[in-house]
């Protein structure tokens, strides 16, 4: 009886160091249970909440060409074979396979995000403060809010035609579901009362440190000028005016004009003072960087003359023409071969090698004029401020003449201004305005229509039986 | 009980002074198997084993003992990925099992799994079973089914190759020379090459002008004038390819006392590829030592340690820096070398690279340094109980260094480029058992309990620099930009398991297996898994009513059913995890993959049926049928993207694979001068794909155009479907959806279009033996089965690729209205896909018959030899792949597995002369 007692306690001795011969974990990755535990943690996910932007599917590159070739400033090259990539675009051959990735990286992000607002309370110590878990939480909030719109931009009727239409499933918790679709009006509410609540906890002088280019990562400014940007494509004209106007007389931002505007685009970081209020950041140095950088935007917009580029977008006549004599904005583009004209806003960093880096501004201050100009024409109030102010401060500082307030004026201007940097498509869209092209394609695509809403990926419908595919 | 493979076993009474000798068991030597934890005779088997013995293998020209099997064994299926040597071959017994868990085999050396594989950062030529000395092999025992394999468990779902070494044997010491020198060029059985200066230029021309271009107006897109001709021309696979070298030296000793036996070896190899700058050279020493205590204890160590040097050069894709791929695409009269006799390294076409240049100026080798250990200790208290330890180190080091030289790029911005790697590994086993044996009447019963664990450590660190100093081609030289990554995994596996064999009679056979494994790489709610088998066999020649009929000697009727798992998966799948990204010039971290508590092993459910059976003293043979069932198959389950990412891995899949595998052994002539024997094995298998998850089909992960389609083979080629060329104007034709023909590719339809799964494979060999001189042949086949000629995309580019040489056979291309049966019209700048990646054009039969092995040897009269002190001498010539018979437009038509052979090393011919001499 002895004896089994004690080979009975060798064997239960044997059984529970079992156990820990057995669990072997990673030391070169964390567990999702350490990284949330702690504040910093959390930080670090925060960080890394933007490092998807450089993906050559997002702001890295289609994400942004996408607008630009379906919405009629970008075609294919015609004296450049080019390398047979973004061929369908101007054509609006979209399908479930073709469709655009940015639905998982839109969502992989939410998830992320999700995973440090919900774990972020009571996480308070001697060196953590409250603000600080106030400024991380309000930065995965923008960016939730952020890649909320995005989706929303992209596979779904817009607010201002059809808020009542199928949006994109609104995710605040990570959990491996199938959801079904929130309306486009949930979606938005989702996203203001993110960004609301964003700008009440994030202090006002905070910038996440560590940055190379400040302007890479949410601060209190952007968070505002995103959510001008969101009113905007609501229709809400006088919170659109009102959130312009916080970013404009926040004097963190200021219109350049001439060779200092022309340098904005290829400089290494925003500057402090320039245009630059929330951009992509990109380095060879970030993992999101394809490993070639043969699919980002500098490479894919670049003339092939020495290597440099695979010509595979340039911009359209259409665009071109909108310029008059004397705008240095036409300084941006580059005549080649007679034929096409290749945008210069992607012409790369100084001394960076081939494929060359190039940050995508995503939200500038000339876009807050415009912004604020459009809702004070469709009726909103700011005082001192009229629409043609505006318009003549931009136009002021372009070299051109002001052009009066009107629908397409304003319109054009932001065609203008922003051209490939992902807005014409979407502005097109929020106004009920079709794509009519002379140059490119050739295919017009009339408002309304089912090709507005982008077809989601299939590889999600067949996931997730609950997922109802746009019309296309 | 004292037992030792090839003696008879004879029971011993305990006395105080006992002498033991083993009479030599010579007729029934080959019917003592080596099985699972112990040995079996074939008598008493119930699974299927195939058994390949030392004799069979040794004069093989090959660098490594799995490149031996082929064609040796039913069911056992060796195909090369690559002719290099040093290369590691694919083995699948029984078929394919697994997606996206592995699909080779367990190898267990002396009683403890090793690593296998290629392990290497920088070469192909790191196969790591190439240590093992194929002339130190005993016998290797290939475990096909689940009776068999299943006590190896969590381990065993692709079979197990169990390697036995040799022991020394008691009496004097013998000393052992073995000589191999041979040469190898390159196989091209069926004749293919790409065109001359002459035919690429008549064709080139012939596509300009039909692209409505001058061929000789100097301004045009395309200028290719007849003076092109005039140059040096250059057949750049030639200007590539060396008769290859090999040479292999060895001395062994062995020998023993009555309580001490050793066997040692040590050996040297070198292999000089066919190709410029690829070399394979091995150093390895073994000491193999037993020693009985007393005759209760007994101890012994099995030690092998060797160093491995392999030199490669860019091998293995579609890439111009792969001399195999940019030998047939390099324009014949661009020229190989400078005025002043250098090598011309300014080849546009091939992006300024000249592999012939690269093999002397940039460095790409791997150096491994691996030891393999273990020690056992053997306890018998009592009659019939054993009990045994076994404890085993297997260690390796690896060193590897690329170096881009500024020589060979051109002075190209960033170069000279260094990269290094190295990597460490560690697998320790430590392996127990205790096993009873007894007989009682006719009851005759062995118990074996064991347990085993099992550590694996290994870790990679890789550094590169750019723009380094060329006198001082080292990191140190390099400017800041240097890139460094570390990897790092452990790995552990915990094991109790039993083996009970019963037998009645020598009639009635039972033996079952349980194996209880636990491995660090599941989820915690499956760690633990039951793995076991049980298998029947009747001896129906030891029935009364048979013992009479003189034609029978044996007949025997066996069946078995099983579970056993495969683990082959990395590790930490099971984890949710973060990992860190740059982004801004800050490492945050991300979400990298998603949590699986409940990942858990494949398992494999396998039935096996069999006879084996000898007639007429001559004929003897096994037929066996099987199918064995992948359940809880891993593969990527698309998860809906609001989870966070797009798929996780998860057990939801099922395959089976069913067969029938004939192996037959005829002795036909043996008298005192004449022996004459011949072998055949020949077995089907086939795969069919039951559930994906859901999905009707998914991609293979190492190219798209396989696919796995339930209700089909395990890979299906899926291609545009091709019809072939318009008779009216040579356009390209294919079949869209509708039946109807289109001269739009992008109209086709996708078909099935075969898979490269052979229908059938099998050996024949033969061995013909009058008094010393031995003839023996060892013949290979495939077939039914297709491959992927994916060089023709370039090689057959119908004009679309004007500055690269094309495939001979193009020759053959539409001229005229009503042409047909050949290649689409050539026009220059050509881009109707009629070349695409993606088309059933370039699918062609595998099939082959190869000639793999002819030896002859001699054995010089003892007479001659007793003078000189010598106890034996052996001469011995040998051809390897000396004829390949096969249809395949392309070199060879081996291309691995799944048939796609990116730019491939082809096979070689090799031609040894060797002799073994022994004192």
């Amino acid at each position: 009886m002895k004896k089994s007692i004690i080979y009975l306690a060798v064997l239960l001795a044997g059984m529970s160091s079992c156990k820990d011969f057995l669990t072997e974990e990673p030391v070169l990755s964390q567990s999702n249970e350490l990284t949330l535990a702690k504040f910093s943690g959390l930080d670090d996910a925060t960080a890394a909440l933007y490092s998807r932007l450089n993906s050559y599917y997002w702001y890295g590159g289609s994400h942004v060409l996408i607008s630009e070739l379906s919405g009629g400033n970008a075609r294919n090259p015609i004296s450049y074979p080019g390398s047979g990539r973004y061929t369908q675009n101007t054509k609006w051959n979209y399908n479930e396979s073709s469709t655009s990735s940015i639905w998982f990286y839109s969502y992989y992000t939410i998830a992320a995000a999700n995973n440090v607002i919900n774990n972020l309370e009571g996480k308070e110590t001697s060196e953590v403060t409250t603000a600080m878990i106030n400024n991380v939480k309000a930065e995965a909030l923008a960016m939730r809010a952020f890649c909320h719109f995005d989706l929303v931009k992209m596979f779904a009727q817009p607010y201002t035609y059809k808020k009542d239409a199928l949006g994109v499933p609104v995710m605040l918790v990570t959990e491996n579901g199938q959801p079904a679709r929130n309306t486009v009006e949930e979606v938005y509410t989702q996203i203001v009362a993110d960004l609301k609540e964003a700008e009440t906890l994030m202090a006002d002088n905070y910038s996440r440190e560590g940055a190379i280019d400040a302007a890479a990562a949410w601060n209190k400014t952007s968070i505002q000028a995103l959510l001008s940007r969101v009113y905007l494509y609501m229709g809400e004209w006088q919170n659109a005016a009102d959130y312009a106007t916080k970013v404009i007389n926040s004097g963190k931002y200021s219109l350049l004009s001439g060779d200092k505007y022309l340098a904005m685009f290829t400089q290494n970081t925003s500057a402090k003072g320039d245009e630059i209020i929330f951009q992509m950041y990109s380095s060879i140095k970030n993992s999101y960087w394809d490993g070639s950088g043969w699919e980002q935007m500098s490479y894919i917009t670049t003339p092939a003359d020495g290597g440099n580029g695979s010509a595979d977008v340039c911009a359209s006549e259409d665009l071109i023409a909108l310029f008059e004599e004397g705008d240095i904005r036409l300084n941006l583009y580059a005549l080649m071969n007679n034929t096409d004209w290749f945008t210069l806003k992607y012409a790369g960093k100084e001394g960076s090698a081939v494929p060359k880096e190039n940050n995508t501004p995503i939200i500038r201050l000339s876009e807050m004029y415009l912004n604020r100009a459009e809702a004070i024409y469709n009726g909103a109030v700011i005082s001192g401020v009229t629409a043609a102010d505006d318009l003549a401060t931009l136009a002021a500082k372009r070299g051109i003449e002001a052009p009066s307030p009107s629908e397409t004026a304003i319109l054009e201007e932001r065609r203008r201004e922003l051209a490939f940097e992902g807005h014409i498509l979407h502005d097109l869209k929020r106004t009920g305005n079709g794509v009519v092209r002379t140059d490119g394609a050739g295919v017009d695509v009339p408002f309304p229509g089912n090709k507005w809403a982008f077809p989601i990926p299939k590889s999600e419908c067949d996931a997730n039986p609950n997922m109802v595919q746009n019309e296309f | 009980m004292i037992s030792y493979i090839g003696m008879k076993t004879r029971e011993v009474a305990i006395a105080s002074k006992i002498e033991v000798s083993l009479a030599p068991d010579t007729e029934v030597l080959d019917e003592v198997l080596v099985v699972g934890y112990g040995t079996t005779k074939r008598e008493a088997k119930t699974g299927s084993i195939a058994t390949v013995e030392a004799g069979q293998i040794a004069d093989i020209p090959a660098s490594s003992l799995d490149k031996m099997l082929a064609g040796k064994m039913a069911g056992v299926q060796i195909t090369s990925a690559s002719g290099q040597p040093g290369s590691n071959s694919q083995i699948r017994i029984r078929g394919i099992s697994s997606i996206n868990a592995g699909n080779e085999p367990l190898y267990v050396v002396d009683g403890i799994p090793v690593m296998t594989g290629d392990q290497s950062y920088f070469t192909n030529t790191s196969n790591a079973i190439a240590m093992i000395n194929p002339n130190d092999i005993e016998s290797i025992t290939v475990l096909k089914d689940a009776a068999s394999a299943s006590v190896y468990g969590s381990r065993a779902a692709n079979g197990v190759i169990l390697v036995t070494t040799k022991s020394g044997k008691e009496g004097k010491s013998r000393i052992g020379v073995r000589a191999k020198y041979g040469v190898s060029q390159f196989a091209n059985d069926n004749d293919y090459g790409v065109m001359t200066g002459q035919e690429l230029l008549g064709y080139q021309r012939q596509a300009i002008i039909n692209a409505g271009m001058n061929p000789d107006d100097p301004s045009g897109v395309y200028y290719r004038p007849m003076e092109l001709l005039t140059r040096q021309q250059t057949n750049w696979m030639d200007h590539f390819t060396r008769l290859g070298k090999m040479q292999e030296y060895e001395i062994n000793l062995s020998g023993g006392s009555q309580r001490t036996k050793y066997y040692s070896s040590i050996s040297y190899h070198d292999n000089e590829g066919v190709f410029y700058g690829v070399d394979f050279q091995k150093m390895q020493a073994r000491i193999n030592a037993d020693h009985e205590l007393n005759n209760q204890w007994k101890t012994g160590v099995r030690i092998n340690a060797g160093y491995m040097y392999g030199e490669d050069v860019p091998m293995q894709d579609l890439y111009y820096a792969n001399p195999a791929f940019a030998g047939i695409t390099i324009l014949p009269w661009t020229p190989a070398y400078n005025e002043d006799g250098s090598h011309n390294t300014l080849i546009p076409e091939n992006s300024n690279n000249n592999p012939r240049a690269t093999a002397i100026y940039d460095e790409q080798w791997e150096k491994q340094y691996r030891f393999n250990g273990s020690f056992y200790l053997e306890y018998k208290p009592i009659k019939g109980l054993t009990l045994k330890t076994t404890n085993a180190a297997e260690l390796n080091f690896t060193e590897g260094r690329r170096y881009w030289s500024l020589e060979a790029s051109n002075d190209a911005a960033g170069y000279p480029v260094l990269q290094t790697s190295t990597m460490k590994y560690q697998y320790l086993t430590t392996s127990n058992t205790a096993t009873y044996e007894g007989l009682w009447d006719k009851h005759n019963y062995r118990l074996l309990l064991g347990q085993e664990a099992s550590h694996r450590y290994s870790n990679e660190f890789y550094h590169s620099s750019q723009n380094l100093n060329p006198d001082i081609p080292h990191h140190i030289s390099g400017n800041s930009t240097n890139d460094v990554a570390y990897s790092e995994g452990t790995e552990t596996l915990m094991s109790f398991f039993g083996i009970l064999d019963y037998s009645y009679d020598s009639r009635y056979y039972l033996q079952a297996s349980a194996r209880y494994d636990a491995s660090s790489k599941f989820g915690k709610n499956n760690q633990w898994g039951l793995f076991w088998s049980v298998g029947l066999s009747w001896n129906a020649h030891n029935e009364a009513f048979l013992k009479d009929v003189d034609w029978i000697q044996m007949l025997k009727v066996r069946a078995s059913y099983g579970i056993n798992g495969n683990n082959n998966i990395s590790n930490y799948r099971q984890y949710g995890l973060y990992s860190s990204t740059v982004y801004n010039g800050i490492t945050g971290m991300i979400p990298s993959s998603p949590a699986n508590d409940d990942l858990s092993w494949e398992k494999n459910k396998s039935w096996n049926a069999g006879i084996d059976f000898t007639f007429f003293k001559k004929l003897s043979g096994s037929i066996d049928f099987y199918t064995r069932t992948t359940d809880d198959m891993l593969l990527y389950k698309n998860l809906s993207g609001t989870s966070g990412f797009g798929s996780a891995l998860q057990n939801i899949g099922s395959m089976r694979n069913t067969g029938i595998e004939l192996q037959m052994d005829y002795k036909v002539i043996e008298n005192k001068d004449w022996l004459w024997e011949v072998g055949f094995n020949i077995a089907h298998n086939k795969s069919k794909i039951l559930e994906l998850a859901g999905d009707e089909m998914m991609s293979y992960s190492n190219d798209s155009r396989i696919k796995h389609i339930v209700g089909e083979q395990m890979f299906t080629f899926y291609l545009k479907d091709y019809y072939g060329v318009n008779p009216v104007n040579g356009e390209a034709l294919w079949v869209t959806e509708d039946g109807s023909l289109s001269n739009d590719y992008n109209q086709a339809a996708w078909i099935k279009a075969g898979s490269p799964e052979p229908k059938y494979t099998g050996g024949i060999n033969t061995s013909l033996t009058w008094k010393d001189l031995t003839l023996s042949i060892v013949g290979e086949f495939k077939g039914g089965n297709k491959v992927f000629i994916v060089e023709n995309r370039y090689l057959q580019s119908d004009g679309n690729q004007m500055s690269m040489n094309q495939a001979k056979s193009l020759l053959n291309y539409w001229q005229k209205p009503g042409d047909t049966g050949c290649n689409p019209k050539p026009v220059a700048g050509n881009s109707s896909n009629s070349y695409s990646f993606s088309s059933d054009r370039f699918v062609e039969d595998g099939d082959y018959f190869r000639i793999k092995d002819i030896t002859l040897s001699y054995n010089v009269p003892s007479k001659w030899l007793s003078r000189a002190g010598i106890g034996s001498l052996k001469v011995y010539g040998s051809a390897l792949n000396l004829f390949t018979f096969h249809d395949v437009n392309f070199w060879d038509p081996e291309r691995g597995v799944d048939g796609m052979g990116y730019g491939v090393y082809p096979q070689t011919k090799t031609f040894v002369i060797g002799l073994d001499l022994s004192f």
